[in-house]
């Protein structure tokens, strides 16, 4: 579904990715894990056309994305919550929501699509009128979350989405994470928890300053000396 | 990046020639300078007024980079220190019965003073530069587009006060029968004196903490480096600098008055235009682009007011300057120079500099 | 003071302030989308009063005045339009000073084509005396143009805000402003909002050509500055980053140039009034550059 060949992303002189590739395959979950700084939300903002890539290819479904304006990615299917939620804390979590079916033309679908997310999220609802800003940390993550889901994606990106919540909201994003693959939802999935991306994934890459480490199941990654030294030993 | 580059570069040895060599960043722009001044001296009368008005601008336009192309910080006030320098030149070397008369409730000192023209000129270094240590105090703790913004209200500040200032200043009529010994061999004096001070600085470590700032605020801050102090020594240089171009520029003209420095309904841009343009055109981070773009912008200028004469309509060199910094803006943001320094073309030394971070920090730094 | 000279004060204020609050409007306005304080914004207003001019020498007379209206909104929202598509979106990615640059070239690239199209002198604009009417209620004197203005200022207002509240672009736009590159993300075209940002500015700097010319009779090249600068003023007074802030620092630079005046008269100093306006500026910048009203934090992270 999503292939990235020999991407390299350059910010001024710095390398950012050094020719990275990886592969999401429809109705996959794939985690990429690794340290601060390893290019883990490059890749991700690069797959959304949102910053500019120096060498290699994003295609989406075959089709290169890579001269694509970012509104023209998220109608084909693509969308990303971003690290550090990047709600509108001004608008109220209706008018978040409303943005999140910016490109969506069947107004009836949208409808449903809500529905599903205040299946998904109740506290939402009850919040519609309320400025997002005033949303606890959980609570602006699952807008985020719904937001993107309102745009009807079919590959959903997400770019560190328990970062700076509590465990127990760990849980609860992990836990909606699974719902979502159980209806089908293709997942591109990028995190510091490794051990909880281990358990959601069904494929795991490591990146590490630009390159891939280490690629596979959750099962080889978890056996392998190497990777328990560097990730599990810290969780 | 390429001009940090430059100064980390090791000495190459000690003979004269490569001392050249490595001044070359130096005598490349001064070189250039004297020659088309000398060309100048060739030809008419008139060719040397306008080489001579464009050594006056290159003054105050290597007075801005000293302070925006060694900051990144941009300023738009840099007009406030002409102004204080010409005004000062002025009172210094006025017809002092002139002065009596026109100016009949200034204080006695102004109206009476009449000193050598160095003297003068160096009050008008000094009056803008004590100024700029002041106002250095809030502004230099500002950044990006706040800094232009408070630039610009300390131009239009000094500005209302020195037009407002009837008893002092005259207003906004000419302050007239100012000492004129602006001449070619005269500015060139005070550029072939000035553009090495400015070179000295850059390669001061001063002037290289500053670029540090200019390149990665938090980094440099990390570092230990006090941005707001090495921005307050640059803002008084800079400021000296342009009060020298304020006393060439009155010494050239004979009579100033408010609107040649601020702007204001009938200056369409104004000085504080033509020097941005200049600065932006050469390239903001280079003391090359910055005497590149003065001449260039000179040339183009001076052309152009010949034409304007020729067809009787004013205001033709605004409207294509302004496209050309445009054009310069949208195709090439860095400027001709691309903001680096002039190196000797022909030394074997050139691995000496930085290889692979110098072309590609080249498009996004600033 | 006695209550009647209050009154007048107070008039006064909320006249100018809410000129003011217009023009701070669309500089905000272009700031909070796209992070530009466009000092051609200014020539927006100056291409609305020379298409004054133009109306009503070539055209028709100012009696038609529904028609004079449209065909100033319209022109200023021509030349809107166009800075953008011709010198701002080649400058969209890069810096803010960079952007800063560009605005004052195409700022002095315009006064200068308008000089040497119509001279550098004011050109009498025939508007007819509706202007120089005014009311009077015992002490009080109310200028018909004052009263215009205020209804001009509530009407664009109340629909701005209507738009910005209700429609989805609207929402889009406050989206935009608060977070373009999320609001890309999630699918809003760049180049829509803009180009709206760019439309509305248009809108309102034809209103405030309009009042302009209404108040001095005449189009000249320097028209533009003043309502700029003192424009960019009043955002700076209220906050760069929000809508409302541009409307409250509006109001209160037009306090607190009644209030300057009125006091610096008693030491016939009011000639010095911009001086303390300026003066004002810096000293918000330095304490609190978030403004009087706080919106966004200015720096986002790329």
């Amino acid at each position: 579904m999503l292939a990235i060949e020999n991407l390299v992303v350059r910010y001024g002189s710095i390398l950012a990715l050094r020719g990275i590739s990886l592969e999401v395959n429809e109705g996959e979950v794939v985690g990429v894990i690794g340290p601060n700084g390893a290019g883990k939300s490059t890749m991700l903002m690069a797959s959304a056309a949102a910053i500019p890539v120096a060498e290699g290819d994003i295609r989406f479904e075959g089709e290169t994305v890579l001269k694509e304006r970012p509104e023209k990615v998220v109608e084909r299917g693509i969308s990303l919550v971003p690290e550090g939620r990047h709600i509108f804390h001004r608008l109220t979590v209706g008018e978040n929501l409303e943005l999140g079916a910016t490109t969506r033309t069947d107004a009836a679908a949208v409808e449903e699509d809500r529905a599903r997310v205040f299946e998904l999220f109740p506290i939402l609802k009850e919040y519609l009128g309320t400025p997002a800003g005033k949303l606890s940390g959980g609570e602006q993550q699952m807008l985020a979350i719904g937001r993107a889901l309102l745009a009807r994606p079919r590959l959903l990106m997400l770019d560190e989405p328990s970062l700076g919540l509590a465990p127990v909201v760990i849980d609860r994003v992990f836990e909606t994470l699974e719902q979502l693959r159980k209806t089908g939802m293709t997942i591109l999935l990028v995190e510091q928890h490794a051990e909880r991306t281990l358990d959601l994934a069904d494929r795991v890459y490591v990146l590490r300053t630009g390159s891939i480490e280490l690629a596979g199941t959750p099962e080889d990654l978890a056996g392998n000396p190497q990777f328990e030294k560097a990730f599990l030993g810290f969780v | 990046m390429s001009e940090t580059g430059t100064s980390t570069r090791l000495p190459v040895g000690g003979s004269l020639g490569s001392l050249g060599v490595r001044l070359w960043p130096l005598l490349a722009p001064a070189g250039l300078t004297i020659l088309i001044s000398l060309l100048a001296l060739m030809g008419s009368e008139v060719l040397e007024r306008k080489a001579t008005f464009m050594l006056i601008n290159m003054v105050f336009v290597l007075g801005l980079y000293t302070f925006v192309g060694n900051s990144g910080v941009l300023s738009f006030g840099h007009a406030t220190f002409m102004a204080l320098g010409a005004y000062t030149f002025a009172f210094m070397t006025a017809n002092v019965r002139v002065k009596n008369t026109t100016l009949p409730d200034a204080p006695g000192f102004l109206r009476d003073a009449d000193i050598a023209t160095w003297q003068a000129v160096a009050l008008a270094a000094i009056v803008p530069a004590v100024f700029a240590l002041i106002v250095a105090l809030p502004l230099m703790r500002l950044n990006g587009l706040a800094a232009g913004i408070a630039t610009l209200a300390m131009l239009f500040a000094v500005g209302v006060i020195v037009s407002q200032w009837q008893s002092l200043t005259g207003g906004n009529t000419a302050f007239a029968a100012i000492r004129r010994e602006t001449d070619l061999y005269y500015a060139l004096v005070i550029v072939v004196v000035l553009m090495p001070l400015v070179y000295l600085y850059q390669q001061s470590r001063f002037g290289l903490r500053l670029r540090g700032t200019r390149e990665d605020l938090l980094a440099s801050r990390s570092l230990g480096i006090n941005t707001v102090r090495e921005r307050t020594i640059a803002w008084v240089i800079s400021a000296a600098i342009v009060g020298i171009a304020g006393a060439m520029y009155a010494g050239f003209n004979g009579t100033i008055d408010p609107s040649q420095f601020f702007l204001g309904a009938r200056s369409a841009g104004g000085v504080t235009f033509l020097t941005i343009a200049m600065l932006v055109v050469g390239g903001i981070s280079s003391l090359a682009g910055a005497v590149v773009g003065t001449i260039f912008l000179s040339g183009i200028a001076e052309a152009l007011r010949e034409v304007e004469k020729a067809t009787d309509q004013r205001h033709i060199t605004e409207v294509v300057l302004a496209l050309i910094l445009l054009l310069t803006l949208i195709l090439r943001p860095r400027g001709i120079t691309g903001g680096r320094e002039i190196y000797w073309p022909f030394r074997r030394e050139q691995t000496m500099r930085r290889p692979a971070a110098a072309p590609s920090a080249a498009g996004t730094s600033e | 003071m006695d209550p009647s000279e209050v009154a007048q004060n107070a008039i006064d204020a909320a006249a100018r302030g809410s000129f003011l609050a217009l023009v701070a409007l669309g500089v905000a306005l272009l700031f909070g989308i796209m992070n530009l304080v466009n000092f051609a914004y200014g020539e927006v207003i100056l291409a609305g009063g020379y298409a004054m001019l133009i109306f009503t020498t070539w055209f028709l007379d100012a009696s038609v005045w529904p028609l004079l209206i449209i065909w100033t909104v319209v022109v200023a929202i021509v030349f809107a339009l166009a800075q953008e598509r011709l010198a701002f979106r080649p400058v969209r990615h890069a810096d803010p000073t960079t952007m800063l640059v560009t605005s004052f070239a195409v700022s002095v690239l315009l006064v200068n084509i308008a000089i040497v199209v119509w001279s550098g002198l004011a050109r009498p604009v025939e508007i007819g005396g509706v202007t120089l009417e005014q009311f009077t209620a015992g002490e009080i004197r109310i200028r018909k143009l004052d009263v215009i203005t205020l209804g001009a200022a509530a009407f664009l207002l109340l629909s701005l805000t209507a738009f910005l509240k209700r429609t989805s672009l609207g929402i889009q736009m406050r989206a935009a402003s608060e977070d373009f590159r999320m609001s890309q993300l999630l699918g809003v075209p760049a180049n829509r909002v803009i180009a709206t940002a760019f439309f509305i500015a248009g809108i309102l700097a034809g209103s405030v050509a309009l009042i302009t010319v209404g108040n001095q009779g005449s189009s000249s090249p320097g028209m533009g500055l003043f309502p700029l600068i003192f424009g960019l003023v009043a955002v700076v007074l209220g906050g760069m980053t929000s809508l409302i802030g541009a409307v409250v620092g509006g109001f209160v630079l037009g306090g607190l140039i009644v209030g300057l005046e009125q006091g610096l008269a008693t030491y016939g100093m009011e000639r010095f009034r911009d001086a303390f306006v300026f003066l004002a500026v810096i000293v918000m910048l330095v304490f609190r550059p978030q403004g009087l009203v706080v919106g966004r934090a200015i720096r986002e992270r790329v």
